[in-house]
């Protein structure tokens, strides 16, 4: 589904990813982790060309995501995103958030679009915020409601960056809840989190990112039995105090 | 950065040659007259009583409104009579605006250069006016004193040509003239004969006149050169006015016995004596801008305007401090005053402002400043407290954005490290106030450097003010503008890059 | 003071007005909105042009935004009452001349404002709409454009009060609006000008400060309304 061949990307004098390479195939949840600033963020938004990369090839869905003949806002509606931030637009609805991208890109008449929002909020368990404004939604909410917003253009491949960073704790397990459920389904999902016990129900891989280098890429089981990498063992110890 | 401003100066004179390749393309006025059915007298709005707005109804009224109702019937239309400044009637004229200028307009060899002159339909003399007991007794004695004129008035001209060491003074019309005059700003004032007697009984002032009259002159209706067509027609209705009496019957109207004036008419219509003598308007080349007056206007206009610059700046951060003193008092009804005073500054117009200052409040003042005043260039004084005092508010309102900018815990730290209360301003509050404030207090500078030119609408000779009078002189419009506004973005994108700077620095802490 | 307006108010209100032009205040309020009507979608474009790809319009608009910061107004009107006649070809009054060297000076100035509100929104509001797929044009005047024109409508507020203090700069070149009213009113009585221009410049600062202290009320709502957001 995604195939990732020596991706290089620099800011500047930084060299923020090297020589990353890996696959992730149809159905499969694979989970980012690594320390802060080891380029979790800047790799999942290559995914979709938020950023732009200096070398090697990035392939979604048999496509190479860097040719000059790609439709790039057509390749985006098949890639849905989620940020830390939310990003919910505040002028709009929830509804309205929703819809947006179905009625302005596919056309889909007002009422059809509005019908499977009302649905999507039903699996995010916020029908009734509906007509509220982001603004008035707590914050696992509005990333709740950030995940319907992507699900509305039915894509093939979900990516979320930290999706439950900015959330208070009790409001965590909420948007994981939606998060697993639609893992369950069947969807084919890229997650930087730090949330372990998520990444070992749920994650088929993990990817161990440190200074913009895949140091390791191991199956769940795997990856939760190393013992014998000391980095990770470092690094768990990190998170699991943090927890 | 640097592109967009090469572009911009580019763009500037870029601009000035482009225009010199149009030019008002020639047309028949009177045919335009008849299709449209209305005649455009430009007629002043101000001077009784040829033509003024009747309070009562609003409407232009007065001789020379008269002259043009009469001439649009001749011609068989409507007339429509336009209010025009004196100093913007002949661009006026010149620009299309209007079809004919019937407004108080005087003969002289300079204006028959731009314009053709009908037949003439008045005669008056222009004479100096000065206070009971001035020193002042013939026309010679003028010189090296401040005199008053209506900008680009007959007078004026005579003035400057009969009297070369006389400081003139134009302002925008003969009432602001007279006002500078009677408020003793100058020391005397040129004007006709019937705008003396006039002002004389409206204001209740008394004044004398000195007996040698600056000029008689012949006044005409104007028209734009080469419109023969309209021209012979004007001449044809002033000669029927002439023979019908109709002519007479205005001026009585006006002037007669039963007037203020009690004239009697001592002229007719008939073409004017000298106007074959106009020469045709000569094409001046960019070349006459570097001749002898004009640079030496234009440089010490652009050095007025730095100094008014430069000094109002100065007492508006003095009162700016002040007024910030007065905020940190805690004193509320000081705290107040300080507010509407900001308010004040920031919610009425400067040149309402600068007018203001110029024409109300030397009356307000005690005698002793009044004449200090007027012995030390008034409209400057005045022009830099106006400018001061406004800008004043802006520089307090910058400076109080810059301490709420500065964090509760600085004053906190200071307290708790034992910093009295005018300590902790001093050494704690104030410095860090100042560099949070720099970037809009520069931004105020600029801004106070571009409006110093509205000081011009009291007769400051300050760089647009002369930038104006060369223009009046020369013709030369696009040059002199494009070089006067290459002076003020220059010294403004200084000020711009200052800010710039220092914006930059205080971003890197 | 008050038989000076009881014998000139509707001069001060509407000028000569049927007799010439729209005048006094209500000319003045005339002036300023329709000038404010035209410079906002102008200094959107432009505020547009200043973030676009083509180098050539973002480097025009650059520098007409700099030249006019950089010019007193009151040169922008002398060059607009002489060219915009010759460039017409037409005789224009001195209303329009004014309208359009406020047009063309505001717009520069409002783009700036537009600028700053566009650039003020958060970097996620333009990802997001980017990672859904919607095109730029879109993504300007769906998402941006409201957010930002909504965000900066009390600084656009504020500057319809520089407009109504600019318009009195038409008096310069004979516009009738309300400077000119009093300039023509203190003609006639000639010794009364601490009342008259008392008068001008309190109508000035009522109308002003009512505009300006609505614009402060609207920026802290508009401030508390944001300040619930979590973003
Ligand atoms: N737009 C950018 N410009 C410059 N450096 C950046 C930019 N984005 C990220 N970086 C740098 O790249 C590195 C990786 O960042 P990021 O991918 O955000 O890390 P993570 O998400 O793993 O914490 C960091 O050192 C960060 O400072
Ligand atoms: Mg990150």
């Amino acid at each position: 589904m995604i195939t990732l061949e020596h991706v290089e990307k620099h800011f500047g004098a930084l060299h923020a990813l090297k020589d990353i390479s890996g696959q992730i195939v149809q159905g499969e949840v694979a989970v980012l982790c690594g320390p802060s600033g080891s380029g979790k963020s800047t790799l999942i938004r290559t995914i979709n060309r938020l950023e732009e990369i200096d070398g090697g090839r990035i392939i979604v869905a048999g496509q190479d995501i860097h040719e000059k003949s790609l439709d790039l806002n057509a390749f985006r509606e098949r890639v849905g995103f989620v940020f830390q931030q939310f990003n919910l637009f505040p002028h709009l609805s929830v509804l309205d958030n929703i819809t947006l991208a179905p009625r302005k890109l596919r056309k889909v008449p007002k009422a059809e679009a509005e019908e499977k929002a009302l649905l999507l909020l039903d699996r995010v368990g916020l029908r009734e915020k509906a007509s509220a404004f982001p603004t008035s939604l707590s914050g696992g909410q509005s990333q709740r409601v950030a995940i319907a917003r992507s699900l509305a253009m039915s894509p093939e491949v979900m990516l979320f960056d930290e999706p439950t960073s900015a959330l208070d704790p009790e409001m965590v397990s909420e948007v994981l809840a939606v998060m697993t459920e639609l893992a369950q389904e069947g969807m084919t999902m890229v997650c930087v989190t730090h949330e372990m016990g998520f990444a070992r129900s749920v994650a088929d891989t993990v990817w161990f990112l440190e200074a913009g280098r895949v140091e390791a890429q191991l199956s769940s089981e795997e990856f939760f039995e190393s013992g014998n990498n000391p980095r990770i063992r470092a690094f768990m110890a990190h998170v699991g105090r943090s927890q | 950065m640097r592109r967009a401003i090469l572009a911009a100066v580019a763009a500037i004179l870029g601009l000035g040659a482009a225009i010199f390749l149009f030019a008002p393309e020639p047309s028949d006025t009177l045919q335009q007259v008849r299709s449209r059915g209305t005649l455009i007298c430009g007629v002043s709005s101000s001077i009784k009583p040829f033509g003024y707005l009747d309070p009562a109804s609003r409407e232009l009224v007065g001789y020379d409104v008269d002259f043009c109702r009469a001439v649009a019937e001749h011609i068989g239309v409507r007339a429509q009579p336009m209010a025009v400044s004196v100093e913007q009637r002949i661009p006026e004229l010149n620009a299309g605006r209007i079809d004919l200028l019937v407004s108080v307009l005087g003969w002289t060899p300079e204006r028959a250069r731009q314009i053709d002159y009908s037949h003439s339909y008045f005669v008056s003399r222009q004479v100096v006016i000065v206070p009971h007991g001035s020193d002042i007794r013939d026309l010679a004695e003028l010189a090296n004193r401040r005199v008053s004129a209506a900008k680009g008035s007959t007078g004026e001209q005579y003035l400057r040509v009969k009297v070369p060491g006389a400081a003139v003074l134009t302002f925008q019309d003969a009432p602001s003239a007279f006002l500078a005059f009677e408020q003793g700003k100058v020391d005397a004032m040129v004007l006709s004969d019937l705008a003396a007697m006039q002002l004389r009984q409206e204001s209740g002032s008394d004044f004398a006149t000195i007996r040698q009259p600056i000029a008689i002159e012949t006044w005409g209706l104007g028209v734009r050169k080469g419109e023969k067509a309209l021209l012979h027609q004007v001449n044809a209705a002033l000669t029927e006015m002439e023979v019908k009496g109709q002519a007479e019957a205005i001026f009585t109207k006006w002037f007669g016995p039963g007037t203020e004036f009690a004239q009697s008419r001592t002229f007719k219509v008939q073409p004017i004596a000298n106007g074959d003598q106009a020469a045709e308007q000569t094409d001046g080349t960019l070349l006459d801008l570097l001749k002898a007056p004009y640079p030496g206007w234009l440089w010490q206009g652009f050095l007025t305007t730095l100094h008014l610059t430069g000094l109002s700046w100065v007492l508006a951060f003095a009162i700016a401090m002040l007024l910030t003193g007065l905020r940190m008092s805690r004193v509320v009804p000081l705290q107040w005053f300080v507010s509407t005073y900001v308010e004040f500054s920031r919610n009425i117009p400067l040149l309402v402002q600068v007018m203001f200052w110029y024409f109300a409040m030397p009356s307000l003042l005690p005698d002793g400043a009044q004449l200090w005043l007027q012995n030390h260039n008034s409209e400057f004084v005045l022009a830099t407290c106006a400018l001061g005092f406004c800008l004043a508010g802006y520089f307090a309102e910058s400076i109080r954005s810059g301490i709420r900018a500065i964090p509760n815990g600085q004053e906190e730290a200071a307290r708790a490290l034992g910093f009295g209360g005018v300590k902790t301003l001093r050494f704690i509050i104030i410095p860090q106030a100042i560099r949070l404030s720099l970037p809009p207090l520069m931004n105020n500078t600029l801004l106070l450097f571009q409006n110093s030119s509205i000081a011009l609408a009291i007769g400051v000779h300050e760089l647009m003010y002369q930038t104006r009078a060369i223009e009046n002189e020369t013709y030369r419009t696009v040059a002199i503008f494009a070089l006067a506004t290459l002076m003020y973005f220059s010294v403004s994108l200084l000020l711009m890059f200052q800010a710039a700077r220092v914006e930059r620095r205080l971003a890197k802490r | 003071m008050l038989d000076i307006i009881r014998e000139n108010w509707v001069l001060l209100l509407i000028g000569n007005y049927p007799h010439g032009p729209v005048g006094g205040l209500v000319g003045t309020l005339l002036l300023a909105s329709v000038s404010l009507l035209i410079a906002l979608p102008c200094s959107v474009a432009m505020a547009m042009a200043r973030n676009s790809h083509s180098r050539i319009l973002r480097g025009g608009v650059t520098s007409i935004v700099w030249l006019m910061r950089g010019t007193p107004l009151l040169m922008v009107v002398f060059w607009s009452n002489y060219l915009v006649p010759l460039l017409l070809g037409w005789p224009v009054g001195p209303f329009w001349v004014m309208f359009v060297a406020l047009v063309v000076y505001e717009s520069a100035y409002l783009s700036e404002v537009v600028r700053a509100g566009i650039n003020a929104l958060p970097r996620g509001q333009s990802e997001a709409a980017r990672a859904l797929g919607l095109p730029e044009s879109v993504t300007m005047f769906t998402i941006i454009l409201p957010q930002a024109l909504y965000n900066s409508f009390p600084a656009l507020l504020t500057q319809f009060v520089s407009i109504i203090k600019e318009t009195s700069l038409g008096f310069v070149i004979g516009v009738h609006e309300f400077t000119y009213s009093a300039a023509v009113i203190n003609a006639n009585l000639l010794v009364r000008p601490v009342e008259i221009f008392s008068i001008l410049a309190l109508t000035y600062f009522i109308i002003c400060f009512s505009f300006a202290s609505a614009a402060r009320w609207v920026e802290r709502r508009i401030r508390r309304n944001r300040g619930l957001s979590a973003q």
